[in-house]
C-alpha cells in the first residue's frame, strides 16, 4: 500500500466531506435556534418557572448524514481513485479510514454540542436517553431537566457516538458497494424484496411458524448486544458495533476486490 | 523507465471473448499506436493494464511486478480514458491539485501553460466542459502527470482539427523533453501514422501485428500514375486498395516491388490502407 496515495486519498475524502458536515451542523444549529425561540416555553407554577419542552438526540442528524455519506462513498470515488492508479485495497482502506475520522469528528462535535445544549435548554443526549439508569438519570421525572454531564458521561458519549457513527457508515458503504456489483434487475429485485421480506414476510412467517418467538429472540439479542439488558452498559454496545463494523467492512472488501469499472 | 509485459491474457464477458491469449510487450521509450476496429478489444486491454478490470486468465507485469492490485505498479501508469472518471462537480484546477497529490511528478506549471495554449479555463467545472474540452482537460493531465507510461484512449474525441494538431505537436515535444512510453489508442490512423514508432493491431481480440512502423511500411508500397498504367502494373499483385482522382490512380500493394515502369511513381505504403486490409474480415 502506497503511503503517498493513501495520504492523498484521505485528504481527498476529507475535503469531500467538508461541505456536508458544515451544512448538516448549520441545519442542527438552526433547529436548536428555532427550538430556543419557539419551543422552549416557560410557564410559572407556584412562583417558579418550569420548562415544559425537552429536546434530545440531535445526534441523529450526524447518524443520518454519515449513513448518506457512506452510501455515497463508493461509485464516484472508485472511478476517480482508479483513474489515479490506486488499487481497490488502498481505495477501501482510505475510505474506511476517512469514515472513521469523520465519525470521530461527528462524535466530538456532538459531545461538545451536548455540553452547550444542556446549558441553554432541556436537552438529553442520545446516550443518556438510552442508558439513563447507568447515569442515575430518569427520563420521565417532571419537571424535566437536563442531565448533569459528568466527565464519565462525556467520555462514554464520545466513544459511543464514535462507534455508532462508524458502524452506520460501514452499513452505508456496504449497501452502496453491494448495489454497485448488482445488475439493474438485481438492484430492483433486492430493493423491493428486502424491505418486503423484512417488514411483511419475516413477521408473517415468524408468527406462522414460531408464534412470534423468533423476532422476540432477535429483539432480546439486539438488546443484549447493545448492552441494554442485564444492566445498562454502553461498552457492550461499542464492542458489538465495532465487531459489526468489522464484518461489514470485510463484506465490502469482498465485494470491492473484484469490482470492475462500469460505464 | 518502465515497461509492460502482457502474458497470455484472455478476457471474457459472459459468452463473449474480448481478448484471446494476448501476448504483447510495451517497451520503454516508444510511442505505440494501438489500433483496431470498434470492439476489437483495445479498451479492454487498456482497462486490464490499468487494473480497471480483471483478466479471465493471464498475467500483466509492470517492470517485472504483477500489476493487478499493485499500487506501485499502477502508479507508474496514467491512462487517459475515453470515459470521464473525474467527479463532475470537480473543477479543472481541483483535478490538477489532486493529480499532483497522486502523481508527485505532476508538472503544475506545464499544466497551466497547456491550459493557456488550449484556452481551457481552470475554474470551470468538469461537467460544464464540452466533449472537446473534456478531452483537452484529460490530455493536459496525461501530459503533465509525469508517469513513465502514459496511455491515451481515443484522446482526440471531439477535438477540432486545430486542437488535434496542437495535441500531436505537444505530444512529440513532451516525448522529446521527457522520453517515456506513450500508448495511443485511436481510430485516426492517418493522423498518428507519423507520430507512432511502433504499431500493435488487434483484430477480434487477437494481436495480429506488433512491429515497428517502419518495418510495417516496408511490407509494401504505393504505386501512382495514369489509371491504365497502374491497372496494368498491379494485375496479379496483392493489392490492399486503390484510390482514383480524375485520370490518376494510386494502388497500395503488399510485397516487394521491382521493375516499376517509368510512367509510374513508387511511394511508401499507407498505414491506414494496410490497417483496413488487415482488419477487414
Amino acid at each position: 500500500m502506497s503511503k503517498l496515495q493513501m495520504k492523498t486519498a484521505l485528504k481527498y475524502h476529507i475535503s469531500d466531506y467538508k461541505n456536508t458536515v458544515l451544512i448538516m451542523y448549520l441545519c442542527v444549529y438552526l433547529a436548536v435556534l428555532m427550538i430556543l425561540i419557539f419551543g422552549n416555553v416557560k410557564i410559572s407554577s407556584s412562583g417558579s418557572s418550569v420548562r415544559i419542552s425537552t429536546t434530545g438526540g440531535l445526534e441523529i442528524a450526524s447518524m443520518i448524514t454519515i449513513f448518506v455519506v457512506g452510501l455515497n462513498s463508493f461509485k464516484e470515488n472508485f472511478k476517480f481513485l482508479s483513474a489515479n492508479g490506486m488499487s481497490r485495497k488502498t481505495q477501501l482502506c482510505s475510505t474506511i479510514a476517512s469514515l472513521g475520522i469523520l465519525s470521530a469528528v461527528f462524535a466530538l462535535i456532538d459531545t461538545i454540542n451536548s455540553i452547550i445544549f444542556t446549558h441553554v435548554m432541556v436537552y438529553r443526549p442520545m446516550l443518556v436517553q438510552a442508558y439513563g439508569p447507568r447515569y442515575g438519570y430518569a427520563l420521565n421525572v417532571y419537571p424535566f431537566r437536563s442531565p448533569i454531564l459528568t466527565a464519565q458521561i462525556l467520555a462514554e458519549d464520545f466513544l459511543w457516538l464514535l462507534c455508532t457513527c462508524f458502524f452506520i457508515s460501514m452499513i452505508g458503504l456496504w449497501i452502496t458497494t453491494l448495489f454497485y456489483r448488482m445488475n439493474r434487475g438485481m438492484k430492483i429485485a433486492v430493493g423491493i424484496a428486502v424491505p418486503v421480506l423484512l417488514l411483511n414476510g419475516l413477521p408473517y412467517l415468524d408468527e406462522l411458524y414460531f408464534g412470534g418467538a423468533f423476532l422476540k429472540a432477535l429483539a432480546r439479542a439486539a438488546s443484549a448486544a447493545w448492552g441494554l439488558s442485564g444492566g445498562y452498559n454502553p461498552y457492550i454496545a461499542m464492542l458489538s458495533m465495532l465487531v459489526f463494523s468489522g464484518i461489514f467492512a470485510a463484506l465490502t472488501f469482498l465485494l470491492a476486490r473484484r469490482a470492475a469499472l462500469k460505464k | 523507465m518502465s515497461k509492460i509485459e502482457i502474458k497470455n491474457i484472455t478476457k471474457t464477458f459472459n459468452d463473449v471473448t474480448a481478448l484471446k491469449n494476448v501476448n504483447v510487450n510495451f517497451e520503454e521509450n516508444h510511442i505505440y499506436g494501438l489500433l483496431g476496429r470498434n470492439g476489437a478489444g483495445k479498451t479492454t486491454l487498456l482497462n486490464l493494464i490499468t487494473g480497471k478490470m480483471f483478466p479471465t486468465s493471464g498475467e500483466i507485469l509492470v517492470d517485472g511486478e504483477r500489476a493487478i492490485e499493485n499500487d506501485r505498479a499502477l502508479s507508474k501508469i496514467y491512462c487517459m480514458t475515453e470515459l470521464n472518471l473525474y467527479p463532475e462537480k470537480m473543477r479543472v484546477k481541483e483535478a490538477f491539485h489532486w493529480s499532483a497529490g497522486f502523481y508527485p511528478q505532476f508538472d503544475m506549471e506545464y499544466a497551466n501553460t497547456l491550459c493557456s495554449q488550449f484556452e481551457l479555463k481552470t475554474n470551470q467545472k468538469i461537467k460544464n466542459l464540452s466533449t472537446g474540452y473534456t478531452s483537452i482537460f484529460k490530455i493536459i493531465i496525461a501530459l503533465s502527470c509525469g508517469s513513465e507510461i502514459v496511455i491515451f484512449d481515443e484522446p482526440v474525441l471531439g477535438l477540432d482539427a486545430n486542437h488535434r494538431e496542437m495535441f500531436y505537436k505537444e505530444l512529440i515535444q513532451n516525448y522529446s523533453n521527457h522520453p517515456r512510453t506513450f500508448i495511443l489508442s485511436t481510430h485516426l490512423i492517418e493522423e498518428v501514422a507519423t507520430i507512432i514508432d511502433r504499431v500493435i493491431i488487434i483484430k477480434n481480440g487477437e494481436v495480429i501485428m506488433d512491429d515497428e512502423v517502419q518495418n510495417v511500411l516496408n511490407l509494401g508500397c504505393t504505386v501512382s500514375g495514369p489509371a491504365g498504367a497502374v491497372d496494368q502494373y498491379i494485375a496479379g499483385k496483392k493489392v490492399l486498395g486503390v484510390s482514383t482522382l480524375g485520370g490518376l490512380k494510386s494502388a497500395y500493394l503488399l510485397g516487394q516491388i521491382h521493375d516499376i515502369p517509368n510512367n509510374l511513381e513508387m511511394g511508401k505504403l499507407d498505414l491506414q490502407k494496410l490497417f483496413i486490409q488487415l482488419t477487414n474480415s
